[in-house]
């Protein structure tokens, strides 16, 4: 069997405790370049534990985590940052925008620990925006901006340094169905461009209209 | 096969310019992340610069304001007398077993030729004479009083003025008179125009002096005609020499005084300075540098522990912002150093602020005490170092907080 883009062999994630959580059980997945996926589940069946393991955000207990080829998991903390800033892009329910910065700088940020210079980081951070559609509102803060639009800010920050694969942890979560529609619309954009995208959903009618469904339950995974 | 795969996909990815190593912010994107924080709440970080503000400013001020007020204590000091030395023949040998030499009778001409000498007096002391308020009070009984010759000025030496009467002028200096210090005019129960009985015959009582401060030792004194002692007495040795030197000078003149004194045998002449008073002006100098340091210790280390508390709050609230740092590739590292660099920043604003408010504070003092206004340069860079240096080591604890977060507790946080 070859192994995809980003791939998972065997992977487990036991949180601490009495007793022991066993969030992921022995999951095991191949993600392609290009694809978009949808990962459904009810709550606490381990979707956002998946994603952080596959987001390089947190190591697993056991198993495997391939990406382009190197397994990450073995890899250092410093050196799974630096693969996070160059080749990951995240995006949260909660937008994590920073409040003191305009949206152009909020995108900028997204880029600071690639090593970009200031000029550069500005110039993609434009481009973003222009791709989300929000470059009329690149000088205003996170705080004139509606939910829908920060969310789009934050699409703009993980796509503007140009990362192979996008992971989305509910992003319309917090927001109504017109600005979900068209927060999914700019995944979806990004994804016809290239880029692999993950996003975890409660919505079963946005996950239908995605290229592959993950199940999540009790931490095992099913297609 | 994957082992494989793996080994040379990690090859390739090596050389993928995607995947440099270690990768460092640029100085300017470090400082202007470390500036964001303060940036944004500006109340907070001026309130939590303010302790270190006070501290820089208080030590500022002691830096400039003792230095006039020492000053001005010197200065009261030497119009004391701290600035009179007392010259006495000293043993060579230091365990004072061999007898002191005895001072050269050009002593006191020689020592009134140090330029910074201001008044030099010589005291002979006739150990074995009485001095007595009638003929009839037997030998021996002359209750405690010395009979002295003093050549020189002593009244400008020793500030002393007369009570009443005069100080020996040509003529009397000649005739068998006699200027009696206040404690002996009291003792013997005389004043001027009296005459009391010293070496078997009458002398004339011509003045009376107030009291010695500066030598009490001198007060029960009866100082006696010197040029008509001189003739009764030829050879007696110069018992001590007072000298008063410009203010602020003693010190030196103390230096070149042995040599001057007796230059075949400078060792042999020992040298005193009314020390209680001389302590006593150290003792006020480290008053004020213990008072001031521990002042400026006390509110500098107050400052700290409030820029720490900011810290750890802030840490609190952004742990948001640490986690997507994390998710967006921050190292741990660079977490700790924008939390640091936070936090000394605070403490430059504190510092800044510290050093205008303690300039101020002096250049008000000095103005309003006419003195000039005196600060060490050092102080403009130290205020600053010293603040975010604080700063710095205030910020180490919440930073280490911030980098050891996980990116999912981190992100975990609402
Ligand atoms: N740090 C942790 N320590 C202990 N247990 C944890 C930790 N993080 C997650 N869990 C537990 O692991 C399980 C999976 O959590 P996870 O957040 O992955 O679920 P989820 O599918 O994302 O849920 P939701 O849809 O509510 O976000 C849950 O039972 C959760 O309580
Ligand atoms: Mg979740």
């Amino acid at each position: 069997m070859t192994m995809g883009h980003l791939a998972l062999r065997g992977v487990s994630k036991v949180y601490p405790g009495n007793p022991p959580l066993y969030a992921l059980k022995e999951v095991s997945l191949d993600i392609d370049r290009g694809e978009f996926v949808g990962v459904v589940g009810p709550s606490g069946s381990g979707k956002t534990t998946l994603l952080s393991l596959m987001g390089l955000l947190d190591k697993p207990t056991a198993g495997e985590v391939w990406l382009d080829g190197v397994n990450v998991a073995a890899l250092s903390e410093a050196a799974r940052s630096q693969a996070r800033s160059d080749q990951i892009g995240f995006v949260f329910q909660q937008f994590y925008l920073l409040p003191a910065l305009t949206a152009r700088d909020n995108v900028a940020v997204g880029m600071l620990y690639q090593g970009l210079g200031a000029a550069e980081r500005r110039r993609r951070a434009d481009a973003a925006l222009d791709r989300v559609g929000l470059t009329p509102r690149a000088g205003h803060r996170p705080g004139q901006l509606s939910g829908g639009e920060q969310q789009r800010v934050a699409i703009a920050r993980a796509i503007a340094g140009e990362p192979a694969v996008v992971f989305a942890d509910e992003p319309t979560g917090a927001l109504d169905q017109a600005s979900g529609r068209v927060v999914m619309d700019c995944l979806r954009s990004a994804n016809d461009a290239g880029t692999t995208v993950v996003v975890i959903t409660h919505d079963l009618a946005l996950a239908d209209q995605m290229g592959r469904q993950i199940h999540m339950l009790d931490g095992e995974a099913s297609e | 096969m994957t082992r494989l795969k793996a080994f040379f996909g990690r090859r390739g990815a090596a050389s993928d310019k995607t995947k440099r190593r270690r990768k460092h912010l640029r100085p300017t994107d470090v400082v202007a992340t470390a500036a964001l924080g303060p940036r944004t709440r500006l109340v907070r970080t001026g309130l939590s610069a303010l302790g270190i503000a006070i501290g820089i400013a208080a030590l500022v001020a002691m830096q400039g304001i003792p230095a006039s007020v020492q000053a001005e204590i010197r200065a009261e000091m030497d119009r004391q007398g701290a600035n009179l030395l007392v010259v006495h023949p000293g043993s060579t040998d230091m365990y004072g077993s061999e007898p002191p030499i005895p001072l050269p009778a050009s002593a006191p001409a020689m020592i009134a030729r140090i330029a910074p000498v201001e008044g030099v007096l010589a005291r002979r002391d006739l150990d074995q004479v009485g001095v007595y308020r009638s003929a009839l009070i037997p030998e021996g009984q002359s209750g405690g009083i010395t009979a002295s010759v003093a050549e020189g000025d002593l009244m400008r030496t020793l500030r002393v003025g007369l009570a009443e009467g005069k100080w020996f002028d040509q003529a009397a200096s000649g005739l068998p008179t006699v200027v009696l210090a206040n404690g002996a005019a009291r003792r013997l129960g005389v004043g001027v125009g009296a005459r009391i009985w010293i070496a078997q015959r009458w002398w004339a009582v011509i003045g009376v002096l107030d009291r010695i401060e500066l030598a009490q030792e001198m007060d029960s004194t009866a100082f006696l005609a010197p040029d008509f002692t001189a003739e009764l007495y030829p050879d007696t040795e110069i018992a001590s020499i007072y000298v008063a030197s410009a203010p602020g000078r003693s010190a030196a003149v103390r230096q070149v005084i042995p040599a001057t004194a007796n230059p075949e045998q400078p060792n042999g002449v020992s040298v005193t300075q009314l020390s209680d008073l001389f302590s006593a002006s150290m003792m006020v100098d480290k008053m004020f540098q213990t008072l001031s340091l521990g002042l400026g210790g006390l509110a500098l280390l107050i400052g700290g522990i409030g820029i720490a508390n900011t810290m750890v709050v802030a840490v609190m609230e952004r742990r948001g912002e640490v986690g997507l740092r994390r998710a967006i590739g921050a190292r741990t590292g660079q977490i700790a150093v924008q939390f640091v660099l936070e936090a000394a920043f605070i403490g430059l604003i504190g510092g800044l602020l510290g050093l205008g408010l303690g300039a101020y504070a002096t250049f008000i003092f000095t103005a309003a005490t006419h003195s000039a206004f005196a600060m060490p340069l050092w102080v403009l860079p130290a205020a600053p170092v010293v603040s975010i240096a604080i700063g710095a080591i205030a910020g180490l604890y919440p930073a280490l907080k911030a980098a050891r977060l996980s990116p999912t507790e981190a992100l975990r946080a609402i």
